[in-house]
């Protein structure tokens, strides 16, 4: 019989971390040996350059001042109008969520509202703002509806023996959203906090891919209108660390927010 | 039909798992054999492994030594003529199918012509009083309801052994009476073998012509019981009376010798 | 059972009423508070209504908005495919997850957006950069979740295909099926990207198309024509998002019923 007919424990058994480690890296080397063939094989070099001419790019970037100055200017439009789609989403969220009436009847308008993508917004900014303010905006509204509507799920998911119990025990308004809606939120705030930040990052790029806006996007874009291509490659090669360390940092926040949830939680049990 | 009367054979089947260092003796020295058209429940103190014994019957597991021989073939894979009825009935169906599509499933990959699968699927689930219940999907029906299409599916597919692993012990007592009756019935009407795994001893006894007692970790055959109840069993007068009892008490003293040890579960 | 079913239907109506009742009231106020406006930006609505009929109700829509529309369709087309065949492999195979594990989360996290001036490199300004380009950008959410679900698959229901020995093509069929909530959770996020790679590439590299055609209209001044295009770029992703919980909720029955949750609050 074909081997896929053998048994789920079988197969499915996950090997040690270390063989795990191991096989990842493999698969590192064998993504940039067959990139290297493929580019050496079937492209010119001038358009896409072997990685072999990248890497020795990428690593003098790492050295020039312009490449943190860009970097600096992306994080910082990308923190800016994250933290205003934080504000915005957890007011608004709890504003709408807590109130059934008018949730219900903002429910279709959001629903209206959220598909639509930020960018078609710039032709309509470019007439008044500058270009960094612009891609400030076009941050904050698209990660504002994740925020928002992971507010919302989370309001959603309120136990209610919870709240039931913070009545019995005379909890006013306030006391319940620390004490019981706040905490029961958290978590999906987390998950919306891991989702923005890799939004906020493509988006404070794509300002300066479209507009020119100061940043990585923009030193992507010259390089490649300028013709020096393999700086770009080794830009976007950069690109993607930039948004590892940015998922790092984010997983890393997100431990320390549930972390600090968990003990809430036993603390509002314990009463 | 096989002159060899037994239909399963498991001979001297031991399993171990690796966990981190050390390596846990699940089964040890298994030996058991059902011969064909008997019921034989088995019953064991809670992880001592007896849905591993089952799913190396099934082949689903690999054993670490001995063999399970089913109608004179040693089993590597899962072999034909064989129907499993899971104890995670609603894990086990599959949601997007109808209880029509569910049980015609492993007709259709067999191959069974149109018109037979109809007919097939039709008799299995009138055999369980779900007739009516066909074109709905597991989830609109009870957990009873839900079991009752797992066998229901493991009948239209004429098995020759079939295994349980306890399948009745996530329903409610009262379902789950009728549930024991719908099987003793069903076993009569197509004569099929029936190994049937539990943990409930009083189970055990009311359905099995004979009942097997596993010891803890590592699990080896301890002791076998005839059951001398007559063939027509019912759940008021059979469990009252008092050859229940003894049988029941013969096996519970025998179950009760073995030291629990849950955590050795896989 | 009566009464909850007239009672639902109370419900259903103040339902549409609440639904309706904001939007209708958001949009009568951009109408009369724009009506007076003097304000080369932000012209009164009844201009933007009438440029939207003038513009797209015209060769427009064929010269710009069907090839758009064509792109996205195929780039996304293309993305499920090779995401969810992929995702198949990657979530099923625990090697070729070990193998591909660090490649995967670099390209989860690189902005799909860099990839426009690569492939404009790479491939050439073009229809089928474009397409690669939709398709590069939507591919990895598919492929991720696919993953996540095939790999989530519940062990009962392996075991109970392997022991009725069904079919291998049965069999994966039934994997990739108990995977499809995450398969669609991944399409969702998708497409919203490929949407916004569509309208960025268009902006960045093309002759014809709705982002082009915005970005034209916005730099020759034609303010309420440039507004209609925004109009109908919303519209546009309200209408797909639209179509696409159409098809999920017919697809993923089984998966509400089963898991007891309903999508709405």
């Amino acid at each position: 019989m074909t081997t896929g007919s053998r048994t789920s424990a079988h197969t499915r058994r996950p090997a040690g971390p270390t063989v795990r480690r191991v096989l990842g890296i493999l698969g590192l080397l064998l993504a940039a040996i067959g990139y290297e063939a493929v580019t050496r094989a079937v492209f010119s070099p001038l358009h896409v350059p072997p990685l072999t001419a990248i890497a020795p790019r990428a690593a003098e970037l790492l050295t020039e001042a312009r490449f943190w100055t860009a970097t600096g200017r992306t994080l910082l439009v990308a923190a800016v109008g994250l933290l205003i789609a934080l504000v915005a989403g957890i007011v608004v969220g709890f504003a709408v969520g807590s109130v059934p009436w008018l949730l219900r009847a903002a429910s279709s308008t959001l629903d209206f509202l959220r598909p639509v993508p930020s960018i078609v917004l710039i032709p309509v900014l470019v007439l008044v703002l500058d270009v960094a303010q612009i891609t400030v905006l076009l941050v904050a509204v698209s990660c504002f509806w994740i925020v928002l509507f992971q507010v919302l799920y989370g309001l959603r998911d309120v136990d209610q023996v919870a709240v039931d119990t913070a009545r019995t025990i005379r909890l006013g308004r306030l006391g319940r959203i620390v004490h019981v809606t706040w905490p029961s939120v958290l978590p999906y705030l987390g998950t919306a906090l891991r989702l923005i930040v890799s939004v906020a990052l493509a988006l404070a790029i794509t300002g300066g891919l479209v507009m020119g806006a100061a940043g990585l996007g923009e030193l992507i874009w010259s390089s490649q209108e300028s013709g020096e291509f393999t700086g770009m490659y080794a830009l976007v090669l950069l690109t993607g660390g930039v948004g590892i360390a940015l998922d790092m940092a984010a997983r890393l926040a997100e431990r320390r927010l549930l972390h600090w949830h968990v003990a809430t939680r036993r603390e509002v049990a314990a009463r | 039909m096989s002159t060899d009367d037994a239909l399963l054979r498991i001979v001297d089947l031991g399993k171990s798992y690796r966990a981190r260092e050390r390596t846990v003796d699940a089964l040890a020295q298994v030996d058991l054999t059902v011969d064909d058209g008997e019921f034989v429940a088995v019953v064991g103190p809670s992880g001592c492994g007896k849905t591993t014994l089952l799913k190396i019957i099934a082949g689903l597991l690999p054993a670490t030594t001995g063999d399970v021989y089913l109608a004179g073939r040693r089993v590597t894979e899962p072999p034909a003529d064989l129907g499993v009825v899971f104890q995670e009935y609603g894990r086990s169906l599959f949601a997007w199918k109808t209880v029509r599509q569910n049980v015609e499933l492993p007709l259709r990959s067999q191959g069974v012509g149109r018109a037979e699968r109809r007919e097939l699927v039709a008799e299995a689930l009138d055999a369980v009083g779900l007739g009516q219940a066909a074109d709905a999907y597991p989830w609109q029906l009870s957990g009873g309801m839900q079991q009752r299409v797992a066998i229901s599916r493991a009948i239209a597919y004429r098995p020759r052994l079939l295994l349980m692993d306890e399948p009745f012990s996530a329903v409610d007592a009262q379902t789950r009476g009728d549930l024991e009756d719908l099987l003793a019935r069903l076993w009569h009407r197509y004569a099929m073998t029936v190994l049937f795994v539990t943990h409930d001893i009083d189970e055990a006894v009311y359905l099995g012509q004979r009942v097997v007692v596993l010891g803890a970790s590592p699990a080896g055959v301890i002791a076998e019981f005839p059951i001398d109840l007559p063939a027509e069993r019912d759940q008021l007068g059979t469990r009252s009376s008092a050859r229940f009892g003894e049988l029941r008490a013969q096996v519970y003293a025998q179950v009760r010798r073995t030291p629990h040890l849950e955590e050795v579960a896989p | 059972m009566k009464a909850t079913v007239v009672a639902g239907l109370n419900r259903g109506a103040r339902g549409v009423g609440l639904a309706l009742g904001l939007p209708v009231l958001l949009f009568t106020a951009w109408w009369v508070f724009s009506a007076d406006s003097t304000s080369i930006f932000l012209p009164p609505l009844s201009r933007i209504v009438e440029a939207f009929g003038q513009v797209w109700f015209s060769e427009v829509f064929v010269r710009d908005v069907l090839p758009s529309l064509r792109r996205l369709a195929a780039g996304y087309a293309a993305a499920l495919l090779v995401g969810v065949g992929v995702g198949y492999l990657v979530g099923r195979w625990s090697v070729v997850r070990d193998l591909t594990s660090p490649i995967l989360a670099y390209f989860r996290v690189l902005p799909a957006p860099v990839l426009i001036p690569v492939l404009l490199v790479a491939v050439g300004i073009g229809d089928a950069t474009k397409l690669i380009v939709i398709a590069v950008g939507a591919v990895w959410p598919i492929l991720l979740n696919t993953a996540d679900g095939v790999r989530a698959v519940d062990e009962v229901q392996l075991d109970t295909a392997a022991a009725y020995r069904l079919r291998a093509w049965t069999r994966h069929g039934l994997i990739l099926r108990a995977a499809t909530p995450q398969v669609f959770a991944g399409a969702r996020q998708a497409l919203g990207i490929s949407l916004i790679v569509m309208v960025v590439s268009e902006m960045l590299m093309s002759t014809d198309g709705l982002g082009f055609t915005v970005i034209r209209f916005q730099r020759t001044f034609a303010i309420p024509e440039m507004w209609s295009g925004v109009l109908l770029l919303g519209l546009l992703g309200f209408g797909l998002a639209k179509v696409f919980e159409t098809i999920e909720r017919r697809a993923l029955r089984w998966h509400r019923g089963a898991t007891g949750r309903e999508e709405s609050w």
